[in-house]
């Protein structure tokens, strides 16, 4: 095991790795930013370093700095969290080059998942469903070929894309010459680029992702799936869950071998999440892999009875996974809100501040994630994520009623957050029912039909 | 006792007599002295002696020093040289002596780390006050390493820097 670990991130995360190496009799180094000073990481690691100025890019990103101070302080890993330098694989690479491991998966499974278009081809290659796409479309028939095959409604996008430009909704075949014309008019009037291909459009989808764990000697299990439907305008997840609610047992079955296969093709190692878009008939479909631990692992680790991130220390120390998958078998329901400073009402605009009181729940079945507290400071400058309630009972009717009884208990004054959203999101018959998907808060919540 | 008043009596112990002689040559009455660890504040009771007023603050584990504020002579400023690199700290073999002339481009030591030496400029004119941190002290981003006296200018209120600080959103991490 390690002697001495260095925590390359902040917030609560920071707080999360911190435990995980105490209870491994590791000891910690932080790292902070001159807006971090009294931030609880610090409080609680062995050592800590100021590396930069407030913004991220001159601080946490700073990765001279920060490997200075793993030098200085003679640690043997460097644990980056999520955000910030995890997925990066150059920053996997220097702390190997420097002599300290990184508490993560190969830089080269991180260049190859990080690529969308390597990841997508290799996924496809190892025979993981992924949303079929046509490539440049040379000519209307190529065009209508590709969605007979794949059947309507399609989507057409620029190949130089970005911003929604040159992207059209295709839902019959009559519809089809119109929409590539004006996509790829639309295209070359914004980018100077007019190439466009074909997608199948996929309704309503929901977002399930399987949580993987891997050793450096190829043992590979999945630890179960979660259901994050539950998102910002934007992609942005804001409520989650384990397992994920009515799902049929083959679906969920294929799903997870789905994601062993995949990270064995990846020549993967350490934890991972595959993430997949499911529609109702039961497909699935690789959207991208997370290279890192997740915001949401809370509720694998509760229904699981697995810890993560205890997991990934000794994964990298070269120790065996030994959980068989036989033995992962979930207990309960677990969801996890996460309480940001964001004004629902406002496009979730960040708030920052003074905090003043700050209650957090507890009780029977609740775990709070937070590295908040009355009078901490919430910085303008990094995500705005105060904390995670994690709600956890025998089944998710009973999971739902304890979440909405510790969000009761929740106070934090002095910042919007996003408590007032997550009670309207419980509270809806759609969301008791299961019947999420990626943009039913957006659709169904934030802009309900008019009755 | 604590680790964090453990570094403050490190500090009193090791640093505050060399401070105190400084100060006691200084045309100053008060000296506040911040560090992370707590803040000593060196008041001048008449021409010759010194009291020091120790007080903890938060608690904190590696010895830091952030400023240095010369309270009660306005028209007196002294400035810090901070360190902007994480690193192992060396002063030069020829750093001034007590009220010696330093240049802005004069190289007062260097931060050491990942085998690159950084070296240490005064950055202003003035006159050697104390060498905050020791030799082969680990050193953070913005700790004190020198401080310099620049002569008498106008002395702009701290809060100022701060209040100046534009909150800048960089890129938010993905997740």
């Amino acid at each position: 095991m390690f002697n001495k670990v260095l925590i390359a991130n902040r917030g609560e995360i920071a707080l999360r790795i911190v435990r995980a190496c105490q209870e491994l009799g590791v000891k910690t180094v932080a790292i902070f930013s001159e807006a971090d000073r009294n931030s609880l990481h610090v409080r609680l690691a062995d050592e800590s370093y100021c590396v930069g100025p407030p913004q991220s890019a001159r601080s946490y990103l700073n990765i001279p700095n920060i490997v200075s101070a793993a030098e200085v302080s003679g640690v043997d890993a460097i644990h980056p969290g999520y955000g910030f330098l995890s997925e990066r694989e150059t920053f996997a690479e220097i702390c190997a080059s420097h002599g300290f491991k990184f508490i993560g998966p190969p830089a080269a499974s991180i260049a190859l998942m990080g690529d969308k278009a390597s990841a997508k081809k290799r996924m496809a290659e190892a025979g993981i469903p992924v949303i079929p796409g046509s490539g440049i479309i040379e000519s209307l028939e190529d065009a209508r070929e590709f969605c007979r095959n794949v059947g309507y409604p399609v989507l057409i996008k620029a190949t130089a894309g970005g911003g929604g430009k040159g992207m059209r909704i295709v839902g019959r075949e009559a519809d089809l010459p119109a929409g590539l014309e004006t996509a790829s008019g639309e295209a070359q009037a914004a980018f100077g680029d007019g190439r466009v291909y074909v997608e199948k459009l996929l309704v309503h989808p929901r977002h399930i992702e399987v949580q993987v764990l891997a050793d450096e000697f190829g043992h590979t299990i999945h630890v179960g799936e979660r259901d994050c439907s539950v998102q910002k305008p934007g992609h942005q997840k804001l409520l989650e869950e384990a397992p994920a609610p009515r799902l049929p047992m083959e679906v969920r079955e294929k799903l997870c071998a789905a994601a062993v296969r995949a990270t064995r093709a990846a020549e993967y190692a350490n934890a991972g999440t595959l993430e997949f878009l499911v529609t109702d008939d039961g497909n699935f479909y690789f959207m991208e892999m997370n290279t890192r631990i997740q915001v949401e692992h809370p509720v694998t680790e509760v229904v699981y009875g697995i810890d993560l991130v205890r997991w990934q220390i000794r994964i990298a120390a070269g120790e065996r996974l030994t959980v068989r998958q036989e033995d992962i078998k979930p207990r309960g329901h677990a969801i996890e809100c996460r309480i940001n400073a964001e004004d629902a009402d406002n496009k979730f605009a960040p708030a920052a501040g003074k905090l003043g009181s700050v209650l957090l729940p507890g009780g029977p079945g609740i775990r709070v994630d937070t590295h908040i507290f009355s009078g901490a400071d919430v910085p303008p400058f990094y995500d705005s994520l105060l904390a995670k309630i994690i709600a956890y009972d025998r089944n998710r009717p009973s999971a739902i009623a304890r979440m909405r009884r510790a969000l009761g208990e929740t106070e934090i004054k002095g910042v919007t957050t996003t408590v007032p959203i997550h009670e309207r999101i419980l509270d809806s018959p759609s969301f008791a029912g299961a019947h999420t998907h990626v943009t039913w808060l957006r659709e169904e919540v934030l802009q309900p039909p008019a009755a | 006792m604590d680790s964090a008043s453990a570094g403050l009596m490190e500090f009193v112990q090791k640093r505050l007599p060399e401070l105190c002689e400084a100060f006691a040559q200084m045309p100053l009455m008060q000296l506040r002295v911040t560090t992370s660890e707590g803040s000593v504040t060196l008041e001048k009771a008449g021409a010759h002696s010194s009291s020091a007023d120790v007080e903890a603050t938060e608690p904190r584990r590696s010895f830091r020093s952030h400023d240095y504020l010369p309270d009660a002579e306005p028209g007196r400023a002294f400035t810090t040289v901070a360190a902007d690199v994480v690193g192992i700290f060396h002063s030069s073999p020829d750093i001034p002596g007590l009220g010696g002339a330093v240049s802005a481009d004069q190289v007062l030591g260097y931060i050491e780390a990942l085998k690159v030496r950084t070296p240490v400029k005064a950055g202003v004119d003035g006159r050697f006050v104390a060498q905050v941190a020791e030799d082969g002290q680990p050193v953070d981003f913005g700790e004190t390493l020198f401080v310099i006296d620049t002569g008498p200018t106008e002395i702009e209120p701290p809060e100022a820097t701060e209040a100046e600080q534009e909150p800048e959103l960089v890129e938010p991490p993905r997740i």
